[in-house]
């Protein structure tokens, strides 16, 4: 059933429908998330404004990406519109910042709004519990990124050698490879109903 | 994509089976979304630690971690789906269950089920049309969505569209379509009720009382007792006051032939289903309905001739329950006038002189008006309930059509006229009584010719 989608065509009778803007079916939920991706850009853009960078006016246009992403979210379109963004960064804030991290949360809500999009119908409505459930998952990584934050800024600071450097990073990914290998990957697909943990990625 | 689809009920409408199954939901196909967060993580990780920035890091973490997260957490395996509708038969207006049981490999954990509404098929409440869920504790998930009939006939619920998705929305299955059930909605029966007998039954049991004298329950007569005559029969007051033994004598209960004829040549008016307004076959349909559970829960026996449709034509004669399944089964396959051919008097072959013709019509259609003629003149009680909606005359909106109705209306009076003028009585459904007065009037005229005789 390849090229079977959620959303039938509608085709309306102004060009403002015709670009699929005109969405009466959309549900509260899926309305979140699309504006959510159309506001994560110009966001971006005001933290990197508010972390020193010197934007000239015309990187306004680039929080019309929005639009873009969220009329195709399940193309590659999203991808350049958050690759100009990281150019952006680079190119305008001239330093660290702790306005990084809200930064960084805004990326990661554009990217999974925009995932969530991509695939959901017009009316979806999730259910509760894996609301919560991505509720967590998103607290967690949030939560990553600011231990990262700190662990990065502390070793800027020190400046150590760049070998120890390599080191403890290697050591830390072995840790995280071996804790992932265990709690989080399942079982191989000939593994009885006795053969590991059945929930996979949960937290 | 390779997905095998395995119906056991086939798309035509006279048949069908309970269950359909899918079973292969996949293959698993790597998402935009994850792809997007392997490039944007590394592409920042790379250039944080080669231009030593910990902001470019920082930014880089997060979809790092769900690339990374969203890779190990994959599907492994295959899924299936299965689904069933609740009850293939159903009066218009009632709802039935659509339920799908999905079965998923670990690392499926977001399943989308949607079931859109089809023609005078209407699924609801609107949040329940699509649900996203997730498996529980990796057993099945199981999701009912309710899909209501809102006009009689053969309506097709499904196909739903079903599609799975793994942690962070990283992979995910094509949509797959499942479960597209034909259920027969049958006319919602119009509350009726009749109090006259009908005019001349002459079967063997019943409810009718019949002009013949008998074994019935409705008093006659009192004559003086002849052999033969049951002991319990004597009326003890008359034999004292006479002198001589008095019997009382009963009439037979009989049972009638009922023949619904109904005029499918034509479905005037808008169809907007059981809540709003009726099209002249609705009113037919619902009134004929109504008719025959009436009657054949008197013990009366019907029948059934269906007019200008291709696929039915006709119920033989019957009684009961099984008898009122039958005629609502037929009146849900009618596909009106896609039989084009002129209505011949013969339709009504072979009606034994005591059966009860109650055609059904709005009386638009040309020849109906000659068959009910032709079988009024060839003896047969005929009754012709006026099926014409009255909204259609009185359309506010379009005065041409309006004046158009008006116009056909005259020439339509003056064929009731006629009809009238020939002895068949022509009445407007009105639901409960709509009958008695020509029943009764029937069974006068009946009597009248009796004692002629």
């Amino acid at each position: 059933m390849s090229g079977q989608t959620w959303n039938r065509p509608r085709w309306g009778r102004v060009a403002w429908a015709r670009l699929g803007w005109h969405r009466p079916a959309w549900g509260l939920q899926i309305t979140v998330a699309r504006t959510v991706v159309v506001l994560a850009p110009g966001a971006f853009l005001g933290i990197a404004h508010l972390a020193g960078g010197r934007l000239s006016p015309a990187w306004l246009l680039v929080a019309g990406l929005g639009l873009a992403c969220a009329r195709w979210p399940d193309t590659d379109v999203p991808l350049g519109g958050s690759a100009v963004l990281g150019i952006a960064w680079i190119v305008a804030v001239p330093g660290f910042s702790w306005l990084a991290l809200p930064a960084s949360f805004v990326g990661l809500a554009g990217h999974c709004a925009c995932a969530f999009v991509a695939g959901a119908p017009d009316d979806a409505a999730v259910d509760r519990t894996l609301a919560r459930l991505w509720a967590w998952r998103l607290a967690i990584v949030a939560a990553v990124t600011c231990v990262v934050a700190v662990l990065g800024c502390v070793v800027s600071v020190a400046s150590p050698a760049g070998s120890v450097v390599f080191t403890a990073l290697t050591l830390v990914a072995i840790g995280g490879w071996v804790l992932v290998q265990n709690r989080l990957a399942g079982p191989g697909p000939d593994a009885g109903p006795g053969g590991g943990p059945d929930r996979v990625g949960r937290v | 994509v390779s997905i095998t689809l395995a119906r056991r009920h086939s798309t035509d409408p006279a048949g069908g089976s309970e269950r359909a199954r899918l079973d292969r939901l996949g293959p698993w196909q790597r998402t935009p979304a994850a792809s997007r967060a392997l490039l944007l993580g590394a592409a920042g990780a790379v250039l944080g630690v080669l231009t030593r920035r910990v902001d470019l890091l920082v930014l880089a973490v997060p979809f790092v971690l769900v690339a990374t997260w969203g890779w190990l957490a994959r599907p492994r395996g295959t899924g299936s789906a299965e689904a069933r509708v609740g009850n293939r038969t159903l009066a218009e207006g009632d709802a039935t269950a659509w339920t799908v049981t999905l079965q998923l490999p670990p690392g499926a954990e977001e399943t989308i089920l949607r079931l859109s509404p089809g023609r005078f098929v209407t699924v609801g409440p609107d949040a329940d049309r699509t649900a996203v869920c997730a498996p529980a504790d990796g057993g099945p998930v199981t999701r009912r969505i309710v899909a209501r009939t809102t006009r009689w006939g053969m309506r097709r619920i499904g196909p739903g569209l079903i599609g799975a998705r793994s942690a962070w929305w990283a992979y995910r299955t094509p949509i797959c379509e499942l479960g597209a059930f034909w259920v027969t909605a049958t006319p919602a029966a119009a509350r009726f009720d009749a109090a006259a007998m009908a005019p001349h039954p002459e079967g063997l049991v019943g409810v009718n009382r019949s002009v013949r004298p008998g074994a019935g329950t409705e008093f006659a007569t009192i004559r003086p007792f002849q052999p033969g005559d049951r002991l319990r029969r004597i009326h003890w007051p008359s034999t004292l006051r006479s002198g001589t033994v008095q019997a009382r004598t009963m009439y037979a209960d009989a049972d009638a032939h009922v023949v619904l004829v109904v005029d499918a040549l034509s479905d005037l008016g808008p169809r907007e289903g059981i809540d709003g307004r009726a099209t002249s076959l609705d009113l037919t349909v619902r009134a004929c309905a109504a008719l025959a559970e009436h009657y054949a829960r008197s013990g009366d026996r019907i029948s059934l001739r269906v007019l200008g449709s291709e696929s039915v034509s006709r119920v033989p004669v019957g009684s009961g329950r099984a008898q009122i399944r039958r005629v609502l089964d037929t009146l849900a396959r009618i596909q009106p006038a896609t039989d084009r051919d002129a209505v011949h008097v013969r339709a009504l072959a072979g009606l034994g002189s005591g059966s009860l013709v109650v055609v059904l019509s709005p009386l638009v259609h040309p020849d109906i008006v000659g068959l009910v003629a032709a079988a009024a003149a060839s003896g047969l009680t005929t009754i012709v309930i006026d099926t014409l909606p009255g909204h259609l005359v009185a359309d506010p909106d379009d005065a041409y059509a309006a004046l158009a109705w008006r116009l056909r209306r005259l020439d339509r009076d003056e064929e009731v006229h006629r009809l009238r003028a020939a002895g068949v009585p022509v009445v407007t459904w009105v639901g409960p009584g709509s009958l008695d007065v020509v029943l009764r009037g029937l069974a006068r005229r009946t009597h009248a010719r009796l004692v002629r005789r």
